[in-house]
């Protein structure tokens, strides 16, 4: 019995840690540059027409993001979906406006940084077709309600 | 032809001091070999040269990014680093980068592949005179030998393997001089003292605890003038590497990190023969806003982070032999359990509340001193087994006990190889040439970490395209590059690694490789004016 105890003690001690490894995860990244290439600008969004008529297709590309990390994009603070930057913590996503109500739209990115854009999307204003490959994200998504107005001190933050 | 080597061996030993195995006998050469054989020390001997193979098997084949190129370019040409200085790293790496194999990338990545291993030795010497195994030994060491960060850092040219040899030392000259405090010893712990203040700033981290072991374990000691005379002696010494930055700066080193441009472009370097220019360099002040720059949740969190990180760099099987042997540092000798707990928590605590983003590179220290605690925490479970009554069942358990220690070693090993391997990674020499020959003559880069030290490196080290000015935009502010920028763009072809949006109106990046050409946008409108086919903005 008193072996038997001093064998699950020890036995104990020696698997604590692996216990712990479904919480903790294993190593899954070393040291490479890449990781801490492109850290030292902010991040930030460049779009490549601040308006157009719905069904316009807006092609968003970002910069300066931690690379290989999964990011988040919403649109007036609703979720539209997540893609993976790139190596050099780029991105490039589009968005279609098909069906999507006149007004502001605020697109935001968020993985460990934060940028954010804004387009407007305008029954007079031009119909832009797509321009460039992407994963595509829809202004027609359930609870998406256009911004009448934009104040600047909200699209700038 | 026997007897001449039979002859030369009776030399060998002679000079050697060794002698023949059977009395009478002549010395014959398989006798020397046996008795060399013999008197060989193979747990130091493997404790280095296991983690070195590993290390050459996976070392970065040529020059690497971020602060080993600035690192090997300094080293090498006999240029200044940003601060702290780094002079004990950069006066060895200056005779280390004139080995004749390999590029100089290379030879300052090998200097970090024997800096690893030899920490591994000496935190052996360590552990045996705790009396520790050699299966504990092994599996401790393994895991931090074999632990991403610690194995990733000895294949690149970087400052931390440099840091935990000093820090090993240390503890190791600290323990000597514990055991007998002769004044010769007190000054091998002030030289390595001094020599690691030379080295890198984070000596002071373990200073604490090692003034702390010295005023706890002999006191008197330190009121003897020959035990102060050596310490004094000793850390003067070390400190004197110190000398090597005014040298370089009177040199007017080509490569100089420690200054900064003006918006013409010119460099203007901090005066480091002034006491005001050493201290700036020597202290970091430049990094003072980042340091102690976490509190309430935020501080919280990098916490929790550190602690994963732990768990991670020794596969999460180190966590509880690692708490264990805390505990049986204490009970075994308190004045040392406190002295390897203060180092930890000093280096593990200035770091988790440090904002920088590589700051998972800079817990080596930590590592450390947790792979010396797992080693007492192995020793003791396996002598704990061992002391039990016999039986079917208890032999099973030693078995499967130490079967797990190897193991754990082994699955490190190969989890983390992967992760690890740079072995063929030439992306920072294929970046830096590509750069360089899609620019165009006498043209300006600007560029940050991932760009232009590399890009120096060809230019400085291996005489690449001389023609072209790289300029780290750390060391310019904000106002004068935005105005260098503007008035080069028209005078010089300039090609930048991201453009400003502040900038955007005026100017467009177009993609040149890994960075951009940079061009007034009145020539972008001017040229889409007159083109069916219009230059893009990207």
């Amino acid at each position: 019995m008193k072996n038997l105890i001093r064998i699950t003690v020890v036995m104990v001690i020696f698997l604590s840690g692996v216990l712990l490894v479904p919480a903790m995860g294993l190593p899954t990244q070393g040291f490479n540059w890449q990781r801490y290439a492109n850290v030292y600008d902010q991040a930030s969004l460049e779009i490549n027409h601040e308006s157009g008529a719905p069904g316009s297709f807006f092609s968003i590309s970002g910069s300066n993001f931690s690379s290989k990390t999964m990011v988040n994009i919403y649109a007036n603070g609703v979720l539209l979906g997540n893609l993976e930057t790139s190596e050099f913590g780029d991105l490039l996503f589009l968005i279609d406006s098909t069906g999507a109500g006149d007004g502001y739209y605020l697109i935001q990115v968020q993985g460990t940084e934060t940028a954010g854009t804004k387009l407007l999307v305008d029954t007079t204003g031009t119909l832009w077709s797509q321009e460039d490959e992407g994963t595509v994200f829809s202004l027609n998504a359930p609870g998406l309600v256009p911004f009448e107005l934009l104040f600047m001190p909200l699209i700038e933050q | 032809m026997s007897d001449m080597t039979d002859r030369l061996a009776a030399s060998i030993s002679a000079l050697l001091s060794v002698r023949g195995t059977v009395p009478g006998r002549p010395y014959s050469f398989s006798d020397f070999i046996e008795s060399i054989y013999s008197r060989m020390d193979w747990r130091s001997l493997l404790s280095f040269s296991i983690p070195f193979s590993i290390y050459l098997l996976t070392i970065a084949p040529t020059i690497y990014n971020l602060d080993s190129a600035e690192l090997t370019t300094a080293a090498y040409t006999g240029g200044l680093v940003r601060a702290t200085g780094y002079p004990l790293y950069l006066a060895i790496g200056n005779i280390w980068s004139r080995l004749p194999f390999g590029d100089v990338g290379f030879r300052m990545n090998l200097f970090s592949a024997v800096c690893g291993a030899l920490t591994i030795l000496l935190a052996e010497r360590i552990l045996r005179r705790w009396k520790i195994g050699n299966l504990a030994t092994f599996g401790a060491l393994g895991l931090l030998a074999t632990s991403t960060y610690f194995w990733g850092l000895s294949l690149v040219a970087e400052v931390y393997t440099l840091h935990t040899v000093l820090m090993t030392g240390l503890i190791l000259a600290l323990l000597r001089w514990s055991d007998r405090p002769e004044p010769a010893r007190m000054f091998w712990v002030s030289l390595i003292t001094g020599l690691g203040l030379s080295h890198h700033a984070a000596m002071v981290l373990l200073a604490p605890a090692s003034v702390l072991f010295v005023l706890l374990s002999h006191p008197r000691e330190l009121i003897k003038p020959r035990s102060i005379a050596a310490a004094i002696a000793g850390i003067m010494l070390g400190l004197s590497a110190y000398i090597y930055l005014p040298l370089r700066y009177l040199a007017n080193p080509a490569f100089n990190y420690a200054g900064s441009f003006d918006a013409n472009l010119i460099f203007h370097p901090v005066d480091l023969t002034t006491l005001d220019g050493l201290i700036w360099l020597i202290t970091g002040r430049s990094f003072s806003g980042v340091m102690m720059a976490y509190q309430g949740v935020e501080l919280w969190r990098e916490t929790q982070s550190f602690l994963v990180q732990l768990g991670r760099a020794f596969l999460a099987a180190g966590i509880g032999p690692g708490l264990f042997g805390i505990v049986l540092l204490f009970r075994r000798s308190w004045r040392e359990g406190l002295m390897l707990l203060l180092m930890f928590i000093f280096n593990a605590g200035f770091y988790i509340n440090y904002r920088v983003l590589d700051k998972d590179t800079m817990y080596l220290p930590a590592y450390l001193a947790w792979a010396l605690w797992v080693a007492i925490g192995y020793q003791w479970l396996l002598d704990w087994l061992k002391q039990a009554q016999s039986g079917r069942m208890l032999q099973y358990a030693q078995a499967g006990s130490k079967a797990l220690i190897v193991g754990f070693v082994l699955l490190a090993l190969v989890w983390n190889w992967r992760i690890v391997d740079l072995s063929d990674d030439w992306t920072t020499r294929e970046r830096g040439e590509e750069i360089l020959q899609r620019a165009e003559a006498d043209a300006v880069i600007f560029g940050w970490w991932d760009n232009v030290p590399v890009v120096q490196y060809l230019q400085l080290v291996e005489g690449q395209r001389t023609d072209v000015q790289a300029v780290n935009r750390f060391l310019i502010s904000e106002k004068d590059f935005a105005d260098a920028l503007r008035r080069e763009v028209t005078d010089r072809p300039i090609y930048i690694d991201g453009l400003p949006r502040s900038m955007s109106a005026r100017l467009v990046a177009i993609p040149a490789g890994p960075v951009y050409k940079v061009i007034p946008r009145q020539i972008v409108n001017e040229v889409n004016e007159r083109s069916a086919n219009p230059v893009s903005d990207p």
